[in-house]
């Protein structure tokens, strides 16, 4: 009797042990992909930072080339309002999914911009523009590889939390998902390479 | 294989490495603990065998291990600033307005992060013209990484990028750790050789005894040789294997270089250039051969490489690799001058890897005896402030001051400093900037000569002509008074080039120089000031200041007869002039000679000989061209600046001329 009381008391004190340490580890993979997170998120302010100047700069030369301005001007600005939106929480997956897309699309301008910039030899020989050049490939770098990182993370995370039994504990406390971030630009929104074979 | 492959086996050969090593220092110890027995048997004759083998092995295991431990102590100690600063580092301020430190910084921030690392501290090599990186340090927290001037010269953002990943690694994965014990290691195993050279010297010296069944003597002389040689082997092989691990370490680090930027052909492309860059790709700095483990490709060659060759590297990073190396200065030209076409567009004709770029002939006037004509004085008329001085406001000025400058010049050049706007100023200080505008300076204004030059320039030093040609109205479209000032500006950025860039830019320089005439004789002199204050650059500064102004009264007359024809226009008032800066001098009146006798060549030749006087020599000098510029009583700002530059151009400076409210 005694030894079945013994049994029981302690099979319950490893159970809690296990919940507790499951719990934790949770909490832990959580503090950490929401922590990689923010390491975008400062790259990815920096990146919203450096467009007025980079359109200040760029209007000067480009007189032909208004939409294209417009459009990275018109992308900050929605990519702004969806990082606003996110604040800092990765498991929400909604607003995760727009921020993805804005940030993409907004790349996808950034990258347009850059490419028709080659074509304008004195703007290229700005000093200005030879450091904002600099600094939005630092950036663009930065928040690749804080990317890569947070995304290793949150694989970790989630592959964690879906193991059996830590997926009970994840979904008896509300533990979200974390969403993977792609931020490319959308494939129907790139320039199709066009080939043409009659001169 | 990928990446993690490359690293795991990486990771298992240094492992084999180190248990080899460590059987080795075993079995040492155990060929010692022998000799050291049979030492003190017989040089003693008192100890019994196992006491004997009792004493040996523990003092021979002390010996090696002690120091082996006081050896990477030392290495430890300091951290990885102190390493990068004994070579000669110099730290980098992450704040940077140069871009290429600029670049350099954010590319050490972004594989930090790719890494997971804190940000190390950051150090470049500035007299190193090779491309080359090292990490030093014990732990990620005080590592520092250190880049050479070579590398970011040659090297496009990419190629940075790998390499950066690749020192990241060595931190990353403790390599400096792993290397500093087997560096103990090594000389834990040489202590051994050490040893028994003591005991031989010590058997050389020891009275002999004169007992003849006494073997003990050759028996000791025995071990001592033995030491020594177990010593020597031992050492041998550690050195292998230190060399082995370090080699194992290289891969490891170029793997995960792979690891951090997903990018393998960055990293290759800069080991294709290493490999381009040849046999002049060596570091000089004084402790690099104790540091070759250290970098990032061999810092010196020897039998013991400490890195893997350079082709095994590539083809494991780039299996496809087709086995050329590229030319290191592929990249050198857009990044002086991101406007530039592409680098093929300033490179004509195949160059040999390694060699300079651009050392192209500028056509020019042909410089022997050509007159200083007074049709460049009539036209020049006609172009109003081309000639002469440009009208300007009346001032009067105080005399040069020779004793150096009061807080009244200093004052006044505060003020000067402040009126050049902050714009040119941020591109003086700028290399490009500084390369472009001294440069461009240079270039003759003469419509027939000047496309010409402009184009051969701009091949030379590798820069778009329409660029170079703005350049030139950076500074002589400043106030004269400025244009002295600016070019102290830019002259200091100049002297921040790498080393191998400033010959490049001398031999570009010294080739436009042909002396070409010019309407102004401030610009002219300007330019000869900044050539000279250039080819001081390169000079070990030993010039002789020994010449009296008694011996040159031809030359000090040959400038003073231009500048008086110069400063009146050929008015009758450059007589007068003339007479007065003569008698300043202590020189008796000449005639005045006619202009036509009178070459920029022998100006040119009268000032170099001229900067040789002795310093009163020189004072009275310039003194005397003062009175002849102020001789007319008109004295503007643009003089007082001419005083300058003539006193500038025979070597000795003088603060800015104080005017006289």
């Amino acid at each position: 009797m005694i030894i079945a009381v013994i049994v029981i008391l302690a099979v319950i004190v490893l159970v809690g042990l296990f919940l507790m340490t499951t719990y934790n580890k949770l909490v832990k993979f959580r503090e950490r992909t929401r922590n990689a997170f923010a390491q975008i998120d400062v790259q990815l302010e920096r990146r919203h930072d450096l467009i007025p100047n980079l359109v200040e700069t760029v209007r000067g030369y480009m007189k032909h080339e208004k939409e294209t301005l417009e459009a990275v001007v018109n992308a900050r600005a929605a990519a702004t309002q969806a990082r606003v939106e996110v604040s800092g929480n990765p498991e929400n997956l909604e607003a995760m999914g727009r921020m993805s897309a804005s940030e993409g699309a907004l790349g996808g301008a950034l990258g347009r911009l850059m490419a028709i910039t080659e074509a304008y030899p004195d703007l290229k020989a700005n000093q200005n523009m030879a450091q904002l050049t600099e600094e939005l490939t630092t950036t663009e770098n930065k928040i690749a590889f804080a990317r890569q990182n947070y995304n290793d993370q949150v694989s970790s995370y989630q592959t964690f939390k879906s193991t059996f039994p830590p997926v009970i504990l994840a979904n008896s406390f509300g533990f979200k998902d974390s969403a993977y971030l792609s931020l490319d630009d959308e494939p129907d929104k790139r320039d199709n390479v066009q080939v043409s074979f009659d001169d | 294989m990928d990446f993690q492959t490359h690293q795991e086996q990486a990771q298992q050969n240094t492992t084999k490495l180190i248990v080899l090593l460590v059987f080795g220092v075993i079995a040492i110890i155990a060929v010692v603990s022998v000799l050291m027995v049979g030492v003190l048997y017989y040089g003693t004759g008192q100890l019994e065998p196992l006491g004997a083998v009792g004493i040996a092995a523990p003092v021979t295991t002390l010996g090696v291990v002690g120091t082996s431990l006081v050896k990477s102590g030392q290495i430890k100690s300091g951290g990885g600033s102190y390493v990068a600063a004994s070579m000669g580092g110099r730290s980098v301020d992450f704040n940077t307005l140069d871009p290429a430190e600029r670049q350099l910084a954010n590319v050490v921030e972004e594989i930090a992060i790719a890494s997971g690392m804190p940000v190390p501290a950051v150090f470049v090599l500035d007299d190193e013209p090779a491309i080359n990186a090292f990490a030093a340090g014990w732990t990620a927290d005080n590592a520092a990484i250190g880049v050479t001037r070579g590398a970011l010269m040659h090297l496009n953002r990419r190629e940075l990028q790998g390499i950066i990943a690749h020192e990241f690694s060595h931190i990353r994965n403790g390599d400096t750790r792993v290397k500093t014990r087997i560096i103990g290691w090594v000389f834990g195993i040489a202590i051994i050789t050490v040893m028994g050279r003591l005991l031989l010297q010590h058997l050389w010296w020891a009275p002999r005894r004169r007992d003849k069944n006494d073997n003990s003597a050759m028996v000791m002389m025995a071990a001592a040789v033995g030491l020594i040689i177990v010593g020597a082997v031992g050492t041998m092989f550690a050195r292998m294997i230190q060399a082995a691990v370090s080699r194992q370490r290289e891969y490891l680090a170029d793997a995960s270089a792979v690891q951090y930027t997903r990018d393998p052909d960055g990293i290759g492309d800069a080991l294709k250039k290493i490999g381009g860059m040849g046999r002049g790709n060596k570091i000089r700095a004084a402790h690099a051969t104790e540091a070759s483990h250290l970098f990032f490709s061999p810092a010196m060659s020897s039998g013991l490489a400490t890195h893997p060759p350079l082709k095994d590297r590539i083809t494991r990073l780039v299996p496809h690799w087709n086995g050329a190396f590229t030319d290191p200065d592929s990249d050198v030209l857009s990044k002086l001058s991101p406007n530039t076409g592409g680098p093929q567009r300033a490179r004509p004709g195949g160059r040999p890897p390694g060699a300079l770029p651009g050392q192209v002939s500028i056509p020019g006037m042909p410089n022997l005896g050509l007159p200083i004509d007074p049709v460049i004085l009539a036209g020049s008329d006609t172009q109003p402030g081309a000639s002469g001085f440009a009208p300007g406001a009346e001032q009067r000025f105080e005399s040069p001051a020779f004793g150096g400058p009061t807080e009244a010049h200093i004052d006044h050049a505060r003020r000067l400093l402040a009126e050049i706007p902050a714009d040119t100023q941020n591109y003086l200080h700028t290399r490009q900037g500084a390369v472009a505008a001294v440069t461009s300076l240079l270039v003759a204004t003469d419509p027939q000569l000047r496309p010409h030059q402009l184009e051969a320039a701009s091949l030379a030093i590798a820069m778009d002509v329409d660029y170079l040609d703005a350049a030139s109205g950076v500074i002589s479209e400043l106030d004269r008074r400025l244009q002295l000032p600016a070019i102290d500006i830019a002259l200091h950025s100049i002297r921040e080039l790498p080393y191998e860039y400033k010959v490049t830019l001398r031999e570009a320089i010294f080739s436009i120089e042909t002396s070409h005439p010019d309407q102004d004789l401030f610009r002219w002199m300007l330019r000869r000031v900044m050539l000279r204050h250039l080819e001081d650059q390169y000079d070990d500064g030993s010039d002789r200041h020994d010449a009296k102004l008694g011996q040159l009264g031809d030359e000090v007359a040959a400038v003073y007869a231009v500048l008086a024809w110069f400063n009146s226009s050929g008015s009758s008032l450059a007589q007068g002039s003339f007479d007065v800066s003569l008698a300043a001098v202590g020189i008796a009146s000449l005639p005045l000679p006619d202009i036509k006798q009178l070459t920029f060549d022998h100006l040119d030749e009268a000032l170099g000989k001229l900067s040789h006087l002795d310093q009163p020599g020189r004072e009275q000098f310039v003194m005397g061209a003062t009175a002849l510029v102020l001789y007319d009583q008109r004295t503007t700002a643009d003089e007082a600046e001419l005083i300058r530059v003539v006193a500038d151009a025979v070597r000795l400076p003088v603060p800015p001329l104080l005017p006289i409210e």
